[in-house]
């Protein structure tokens, strides 16, 4: 206020029209100008939300082909799977089974039911090896630390590599929708290192800390960085590891891949929010 | 709109009532300040979202309320009501900015001057900008001849200006969500 009245003593002059011309003009071109300003900058602020928007759009729409591919490529496995040997076991059983009816010595007739008991059985073994690998029975029922101990216990036993695993607290189990993930994770995670890293050994850890359930992979072989990884993602190769990016995803959780800091081991680290198994 | 019709009812009828019975054209000019400050704060409180700008208006409000009856009761009633206009001025342009500083971080549309609201904050954002000066110099000066005729040259060009952009907010039309017809109508 002290201002003001300054100011209004001040321009009792001859000069008052050019002072308020100049003022008038002044305040004018501020507020055009703000104006402007700010119409262009939330134009350009919505343009890069929309890049945003259309680029989330672009890389979900990967992980869903991804995802659609590899329920493909799961599905001709099985049936390649029921086709190339179930069906030609079974079909052998059935010829062993007419030709008994044909046949009326007693002693072929009990060759060939033996035979065909053979076929039926191993056909069975078949089956739940195919039943086993879509769902390992091991984690249904004794939960992911004895089914990722199994896996690596098998891993090592082929005698080409070490796998060692050691979980610290797992006294609380995940759901088994989260186990199931994290497995086919893992699952995944390994089948690259196994496949493309030539490493002498692979170690996996897991911890909790403050409501997040951690897992990390160590390998001594080549491996990849989380750059490399997200430019997989983005492109249409690496099909495994979009899929690892949508079970991740589907867990809300976040997946890290990095060089170890001594640049000799490579890791990889899982981390999930918390949401236990519902006791009922 | 209902700050339109104030608007005009105060130049063509209470002005010139008050100047015939009381004397004091310039009470007129006190009251509507008051009016006037209230009818846009009311429509700019309305469209802003933010709740603290929300509450910054109401306290603001207050402080200019208390603010102007004083001066309309304390200071001299025959001179021009710079300081309450000043003020309502500023807070007036403040509160427009509070609302484009919304619009940048949560835009409603994708095209803010295809909207009504962004227009009318425009209207009064040039109006209280173009006529901030004068009302500032208006109470020591209103008398001088060569001020008046610089007051009502320029409060008149912003005046139209004003009632221009705000006829065409109120003539522009809400941009329309192209709805995408991926399935013809059967």
């Amino acid at each position: 206020m002290i201002w003001l009245q300054v100011n209004q003593n001040q321009l009792t002059n001859p000069g008052i029209s050019t002072v308020l011309f100049f003022g008038t003009l002044g305040m004018l071109v501020l507020a055009i100008g703000l104006v402007v300003f700010i119409v262009f900058h939330q134009r350009r602020v919505i343009r890069y939300q929309m890049q945003l928007q259309k680029m989330e759009e672009e890389q979900q729409k990967i992980l869903l082909n991804a995802s659609i591919r590899w329920q493909e490529e799961e599905r001709q496995r099985i049936a390649a799977d029921l086709h190339d040997d179930a069906g030609p076991l079974l079909a052998t059983a059935r010829l062993y089974l007419n030709e008994n009816l044909l046949k009326q010595d007693i002693n072929t007739q009990l060759q060939s039911i033996y035979n065909a008991k053979q076929i039926i059985d191993d056909t069975i073994q078949l089956i739940r090896n195919i039943s086993h690998s879509l769902m390992p029975p091991t984690l249904k029922n004794f939960g992911l630390e004895s089914a990722i101990n199994d896996l690596f216990q098998k891993i090592s036993g082929t005698g080409s590599i070490n796998a060692s695993c050691r979980f610290h607290d797992y006294r609380q189990r995940l759901r088994p929708e989260q186990e199931l993930l994290i497995f086919r994770v893992v699952q995944e995670l390994v089948n690259n290192i196994l496949k493309h890293s030539n490493s002498s050994f692979i170690h996996l850890t897991q911890n909790y800390s403050e409501d997040k359930f951690y897992l990390r992979i160590h390998h001594d072989g080549r491996g990849i960085t989380q750059q490399d990884f997200e430019k997989m993602n983005k492109s249409s190769l690496g099909l495994g590891l979009k899929n690892i990016q949508s079970r991740i995803k589907v867990l809300h959780g976040d997946i890290n891949f990095e060089k170890d800091l001594s640049q000799t081991y490579y890791k990889v680290t899982i981390e999930v929010p918390m949401e236990m198994e519902v006791v009922s | 709109m209902l700050y339109l019709v104030i608007s005009l009812l105060t130049d063509l009828i209470l002005n010139p009532l008050l100047s015939y019975y009381s004397g004091n054209q310039f009470l007129g000019y006190r009251i509507f300040t008051i009016i006037e400050y209230s009818l846009i704060t009311l429509f700019l409180h309305s469209i802003i979202k933010n709740e603290k700008f929300k509450k910054a208006i109401l306290f603001l409000s207050l402080a200019f309320f208390i603010f102007s009856i004083y001066d309309l009761v304390g200071s001299r009633s025959n001179s021009f009501d710079s300081s309450p206009t000043g003020v309502s001025c500023i807070l007036i342009l403040f509160y427009s900015l509070f609302f484009l500083f919304e619009q940048i971080r949560t835009p409603d549309s994708l095209f803010l001057y295809s909207t009504t609201n962004f227009w009318i904050v425009v209207a009064l954002i040039i109006f209280f900008s173009g006529t901030f000066f004068i009302f500032i110099f208006s109470q020591s000066n209103y008398n001088v001849p060569e001020f008046k005729s610089t007051f009502t040259l320029i409060n008149s060009i912003f005046n139209i200006l004003k009632n221009l952009i705000l006829a065409m907010a109120f003539v522009i039309k809400p941009e329309q969500a192209k709805a995408r017809k991926s399935i013809p109508v059967l």
